[in-house]
């Protein structure tokens, strides 16, 4: 017997997974497609490459493992297992065939209103339940919602991820990719909560109605001024400790315009909701459990049935895309900033 | 939500009130709660599997080493108790460490968690605790947002190596069933604090503030016992309080405060409470003398397959290195007929394509 104690159980759990294609390669991560020997369920084998750290575990990969391995939802992506194998950390997830970003690329797929909303709904019950853990996700964005041969949308990759909740605890800003950070990330604060998750998903909702990022800004400061561009610039009414955010700046004054003239097509509960999830001050902004209970998830049309929702064929390369990525050499809250920062840097250099 | 829609959909509609108790859904919850009498049991199976291993292991040992001076017979293994003492001892080592260095209590409470749970279903003789104590807090440090470079962490914790650290990760976590989250009863206390004043029930905050501390200095105290393997972390933090202060004013608001709160379930927090209560009273601290005695003996009975310096390390080392070297070769010679294969399908189409 070679192996003893702590890595026998690893050795038994490794076993019971073969690893075949790989569908991905990143800097960090490759990914195979696998299978479960004793169920033929079809899985994605993860793995990430620690050797590389000199820091030893990532700590994105220690928070991914930590926060999926606390979460059994069908709108999060399921971490089935997790071993080692000499210097590699593998993650067994579920196999995912696309992801809601392609869904929205492909214009040869036309989507009904039915649909955004069966989508949304998924969305924010799977944010939901991370924010009734007191878990930010804070990097909510079209290419981490995975979808499921089902239909079923699945919230993946938590490697940004933290629990959240202490009064006064700080936090780093520079999370979540730029296109959907919300107004208070890019005033740098540090102290934050859900609504940012909100914000994103805001962005998202405005992204399937339009077939295009909502407000795409190519720096901080001109995404800000693109939101108000969009919005109209918030007043000291509109959001009272703006002006007492790290980096505050003033900003021109675009008046406020009503939503409806840019979404021509979207129907008034739609534009609601759309407008209370991206409410400036954080303190307003709806919880993912209001969204919910907002009429228009209970008006005509109601949701499309996940199965029914609009598809690509399957691709399995794009799957690794939005597995493969990510795990940088992070980081607390303190120097965690540095990484968050690369890590939307490489990450955005894939949505160019 | 209505009747054409999805019934996955509303079937789970966190509109609908009923929600599913969120702790249940842990790890902790799930797999890291026990019985007296589980823990009992699993550490007196961990220990006897041990004991065999490490006795085959020294035949081995010595057959490999070709040395006949010493024999199987005479080692004397660590019982069940003492494994727990060696392990209380470095576990309490480790709680002022991070008070030395100022690491908050979260982290402090995690590595101890870390160090339980992995020597729950290990031995100290295959891991000397003296080094999974420094992984373990390591790793509680990346888990509970407080993170230190590893050249940071050596020097403040004046760890001789990075390497021993960084090394045990792996095995570490595995112990760990890379379950990482741990619930904390300093939350659910800081909650009981607030909802004290709310309530008024103390109505004098320098009293309910000394109470506070000192049921903060018992949670500290309790993990170093079975107790949050036992009982859930807010459990651990009404116990605390209930037990902190024996002055009978402050016992009697205590009382008044969970007849108004927790009417329902008194009779079972006052087991519990019970319960906790006895575990403190017969709780010792391990101190350097019976560790060092504790620790004597492990090194005349840890795992030979674990020391570098064996025989029997360095002989499958050599076995397990001649496996790897053996895969290595196989692929790459099966990666060689494939493409030789690959090569005899473009000749074919070459030739195809001459036709």
């Amino acid at each position: 017997m070679a192996t003893e104690g702590a890595d026998e159980s690893n050795l038994h759990t490794e076993k019971k997974y073969q690893k075949d294609a790989k569908i991905g390669e990143g800097t960090y991560a490759v990914v195979y497609q696998g299978t479960q020997i004793a169920t033929g369920r079809k899985v994605a084998i993860k793995k990430i490459k620690i050797g590389q750290f000199k820091d030893g575990l990532d700590l994105t990969a220690i928070r991914e493992v930590k926060f999926l391995q606390e979460f059994k939802h069908t709108n999060i992506v399921e971490l089935v297992d997790v071993f080692s194998h000499k210097t590699n950390l593998n993650l067994v997830l579920e196999y995912l065939d696309s992801d809601l970003e392609q869904i929205i690329k492909d214009k040869s797929i036309l989507f009904m209103p039915a649909d955004i909303k069966s989508w949304m709904m998924m969305m924010l019950r799977g944010l939901d339940h991370c924010h009734q853990s007191w878990v930010l996700h804070r990097d909510m964005k079209p290419n981490n919602l995975l979808l499921a041969r089902n239909g079923q949308l699945k919230i993946a990759d938590f490697g940004l991820a933290r629990d959240w909740g202490d009064p006064g605890k700080q936090m780093t800003s520079q999370v979540v990719t730029r296109w959907y950070r919300a107004p208070e990330l890019l005033f740098g604060a540090k102290e934050y909560s859900y609504a940012v998750d909100v914000w994103a998903v805001g962005c998202i909702f405005a992204e399937l109605m339009l077939r295009t990022p909502y407000v795409a800004g190519d720096s901080d400061m001109d995404q800000l001024t693109k939101i108000f561009h969009a919005l109209g610039t918030p007043s000291e009414a509109d959001w009272p400790n703006m002006t007492t955010l790290p980096d505050y700046v003033p900003f021109r004054t675009y008046p406020k315009v009503p939503l409806g003239q840019y979404f021509t097509a979207a129907g008034s509960d739609a534009l609601d909701l759309l407008e209370k999830m991206l409410v400036f001050d954080p303190a307003k902004r709806w919880t993912c459990r209001e969204c919910l209970n907002h009429s228009y998830f209970s008006n005509a049309p109601l949701p499309t049935k996940p199965e029914k929702l609009p598809q690509r064929a399957p691709e399995p390369e794009k799957v690794a895309d939005t597995l493969k990525r990510k795990a940088g050499s992070l980081s607390t809250d303190n120097d965690e900033k540095l990484v968050a920062r690369n890590k939307i840097a490489r990450k955005l250099t894939f949505e160019d | 939500m209505a009747t054409t829609g999805d019934s996955t959909l509303t079937g789970e509609n966190p509109a609908s009130g009923a929600l599913p108790l969120l702790y249940e859904q842990s790890s902790q919850f799930r797999h890291w709660r026990f019985s007296h009498a589980q823990l009992h049991d699993i550490r007196d199976t961990a220990n006897a599997t041990a004991v065999e291993r490490v006795k085959t292991n020294y035949d081995q040992e010595l057959e490999a080493s070709k040395d006949s001076s010493n024999s199987k017979d005479t080692l004397q293994f660590l019982n069940v108790d003492e494994e727990l003492s060696l392990c209380i001892f470095y576990e309490s080592r480790l709680q002022t460490m991070c008070k030395m260095v100022r690491l908050p209590d979260v982290v402090m409470y995690t590595a101890v968690m870390y160090m339980k749970r992995f020597f729950l279903n290990n031995t100290v003789m295959d891991y000397h605790p003296k080094d999974v104590l420094y992984t373990c807090l390591f790793l509680a440090t990346k888990a509970e947002n407080e993170r230190l470079s590893i050249d940071e962490f050596c020097q403040r914790l004046r760890v001789p190596s990075a390497d021993s650290v960084l090394n045990l990760e792996f095995i570490v976590s595995q112990g760990l069933k890379f379950e990482y989250c741990i619930y904390h009863p300093y939350r659910a206390a800081y909650g009981l604090y607030l909802d004290l004043q709310d309530k008024s029930v103390i109505s004098e905050m320098k009293s309910l503030k000394s109470l506070y501390n000192k049921a903060q200095a018992i949670i500290s105290k309790l993990v170093l016992t079975d107790v949050p393997f036992i009982y859930q972390p807010s459990q651990i933090a009404l116990a605390a309080f209930m037990v902190a202060d024996s002055e009978p004013t402050i016992e009697e608001s205590i009382n008044r405060y969970i007849d108004l709160r927790f009417a329902d379930q008194k009779t079972m927090l006052i087991t519990i409470k019970d319960d906790i209560a006895g575990v403190l009273s017969k709780f010792k601290l391990v101190t350097t003398d019976e560790a060092k005695t504790i620790d004597r003996r492990l090194r005349s009975c840890a795992n030979p397959a674990k020391n570098p310096d064996s025989s029997i390390y360095k002989k499958r080392q050599a076995e397990r290195e001649k496996a790897d070297e053996e895969k290595r070769v196989k692929k790459l010679k099966e990666r060689e007929l494939s493409r030789e294969s690959l090569n005899d399908v473009v000749v074919a189409v070459d030739n195809e394509s001459d036709d």
